[in-house]
C-alpha cells in the first residue's frame, strides 16, 4: 500500500476552548506506522453516513481528517472518545503541528 | 372582549372540524387555541421527558446540603472508567494539588447552588461528583461526559495548563450536567450555544460567588486560570466578547453570529451573545450577580416551556417572563433583562 502523494489535512474542533486547530502533512513526513494508517483508512471501508456528522458531547473534541492521494478522497468525522485506536497516533502528531485557526 | 364560545378545552380534530365550519372572527380563535394547545402538549411531552431522567423525589435527601465528591486518579490513561480513588467526600487534602483542586472547586460549585438556588447537586437529588484527574497525557481540555463524571486533563503548558484550577471552569462543566438535568439543550446550533453560555454564566457566577465579588467587581473571564502563554489572558470574556485573547472570535450581538460547521455549529463562539447578555443584566442591576440576574437565568433554565432546541429568541423571551413573574411587569429586574437582550440585538418578544 503506496503512500506516496497522500495528503492529509486535519481540524480538530469543540473542547471547553472552542478553538478550532488545523494542520496539513504529506504521509511521507510522518512517521512510517502513521503513515500506512493514513493510507489504510483512505483504501478501506468507507465511513457510514451516519458518521458524517455525529452528534457532539459538551466541550470534546470533534476531529476531522480528510485523505487525498490524487485520484481518491475521504473524510473521516468523529466525535470525542470514536477515535479508532489505529487512528489515535496519527492524530496525536497532526495535532502536535496543529495551529488554531479560524472555524470554517 | 368579545368571548369566542369556540375557544374552549376542546380535542384538536373537533376544534380543526370547528374551525371547517366557523365565521372568520370565530375561526381566528379556534386556529389560535389549536396553536396553544399544541405549545402546551409540546411543553408537558418535554417536561415529561425530563422528569424522566430523574424518579420523583418524595422526600429530600437527608445529606442535602453536602456534597458527595470522589476524586479520581487517571494516571495520564485516557481510559473513561474512574481509575485510582485517590480522595473521597470529608477525607483531607493530599500531596497531589490537583486533587485537592478537583476537589475545593466541586466544593464550590455545589456550593452555590445550595446556598443560592436550594439545589441538591448536580441532578438535584445529591448526585455523587465524581472528578477524574489527569486524564490522557498534555490533555489540553476539560469536559462532562454526561454519565456523571468530570474529566481534566493536565494541558500542553501552551494552550492551556492543569484545568482543576480553574474554579470557573469546573462550575462550567458541572452546569452542563446541571442544563442536561433540566432544559436538556441540545448541543448544536443556538441551543448549543445556549447550553454553553448557561455554563459560562454559572461558572463565572461560581467563581464570583467563591471570591465575594460584586458584578462590577467581577472579571466576567472565562478560564483565566487555566490559560497557557498562546490563549493568555483568558478563553472568553462575557464583558468585551472577542476581546480575550488573539483568536477569539465570538461576537458580542446578532450582527456577529457565525455560520459554521465547526464546533457543532459554533457552540462555543455565539455563545458570546447571550454571555454578554447575562453581563449587561448583571452590571446594570449592580450587586451580586448571583441574585437577580442568576434566578432569572436559573428560572428560565427549570422552565418547562424552554424546550431541547430553543433559540436565543425563545431563551431571552422566557427570561423576560420570568423577570416579570418574579419581579414584576415594570421592575427594575425586567427592565434590565430587557436592556441585556437590546444590547446583543436579540429580539425579545
Amino acid at each position: 500500500m503506496t503512500t506516496e502523494g497522500l495528503r492529509i489535512k486535519y481540524r480538530r474542533s469543540g473542547g471547553f476552548a472552542g478553538i478550532d486547530l488545523v494542520a496539513e502533512a504529506l504521509a511521507d513526513e510522518l512517521p512510517g506506522e502513521q503513515a500506512d494508517a493514513a493510507a489504510q483508512l483512505l483504501s478501506g471501508p468507507a465511513p457510514p453516513a451516519s458518521a458524517q456528522n455525529p452528534p457532539g458531547m459538551a466541550d470534546q473534541f470533534s476531529y476531522q481528517l480528510h485523505l487525498d492521494d490524487g485520484e481518491r478522497q475521504r473524510t473521516f468525522q468523529w466525535a470525542g472518545q470514536e477515535v479508532p485506536d489505529e487512528a489515535r497516533p496519527l492524530l496525536a502528531t497532526l495535532n502536535r503541528r496543529a495551529a488554531p485557526a479560524r472555524p470554517e | 372582549m368579545t368571548r369566542h364560545s369556540l375557544a374552549c378545552i376542546l380535542p384538536p380534530d373537533l376544534l380543526i372540524s370547528l374551525a371547517h365550519d366557523a365565521d372568520p372572527a370565530s375561526r381566528a380563535a379556534v386556529l389560535q387555541t389549536l396553536q396553544l394547545d399544541h405549545s402546551f402538549r409540546l411543553a408537558r411531552a418535554e417536561a415529561a421527558a425530563r422528569q424522566s431522567l430523574r424518579p420523583p423525589a418524595t422526600v429530600a435527601r437527608a445529606a442535602a446540603g453536602t456534597p458527595n465528591r470522589s476524586i479520581f486518579d487517571q494516571g495520564h490513561s485516557t481510559s473513561t472508567t474512574p481509575g485510582t480513588l485517590v480522595r473521597g467526600e470529608g477525607q483531607p487534602p493530599v500531596a497531589d494539588v490537583s486533587i485537592n483542586q478537583a476537589y475545593d472547586n466541586f466544593g464550590y460549585t455545589y456550593t452555590l447552588y445550595w446556598d443560592v438556588f436550594h439545589r441538591d447537586s448536580i441532578d438535584d437529588q445529591g448526585m455523587p461528583i465524581q472528578g477524574l484527574v489527569h486524564f490522557g497525557t498534555d490533555y489540553d481540555n476539560a469536559f462532562w461526559d454526561g454519565e456523571g463524571h468530570m474529566f481534566f486533563g493536565d494541558g500542553d503548558g501552551q494552550m492551556l495548563t492543569d484545568t482543576t484550577k480553574g474554579i470557573d471552569v469546573v462550575g462550567h462543566e458541572l452546569t452542563h450536567g446541571v442544563t442536561q438535568h433540566e432544559a436538556n439543550l441540545t448541543y448544536s446550533g443556538q441551543s448549543g450555544a445556549l447550553n454553553e453560555s448557561m455554563s459560562d454564566v454559572f461558572g463565572s457566577l461560581v467563581k464570583q460567588h467563591h471570591l465575594g465579588q460584586t458584578a462590577d467587581q467581577a472579571d466576567w473571564l472565562i478560564g483565566a486560570d487555566i490559560v497557557g502563554p498562546q490563549l493568555a489572558p483568558a478563553l472568553r470574556s462575557m464583558k468585551e466578547p472577542g476581546k480575550a485573547n488573539r483568536f477569539d472570535n465570538q461576537p458580542a450581538d446578532m450582527d456577529g453570529y457565525v455560520h459554521t460547521t465547526s464546533d457543532n455549529g459554533g457552540v462555543h463562539i455565539n455563545s458570546g451573545i447571550p454571555n454578554h447578555a447575562f453581563y449587561v443584566v448583571a452590571t446594570t442591576l449592580g450587586g451580586n450577580a448571583w441574585d437577580a440576574p442568576g434566578q432569572i437565568w436559573y428560572d428560565t433554565l427549570a422552565d418547562p416551556r424552554l424546550s431541547a432546541n430553543s433559540t436565543f429568541t425563545k431563551f431571552a423571551s422566557l427570561t423576560l417572563r420570568q423577570a416579570r413573574s418574579r419581579y414584576g411587569a415594570g421592575s427594575n429586574e425586567a427592565n434590565a433583562v430587557q436592556a441585556g437582550w437590546d444590547a446583543v440585538k436579540v429580539r425579545v418578544r
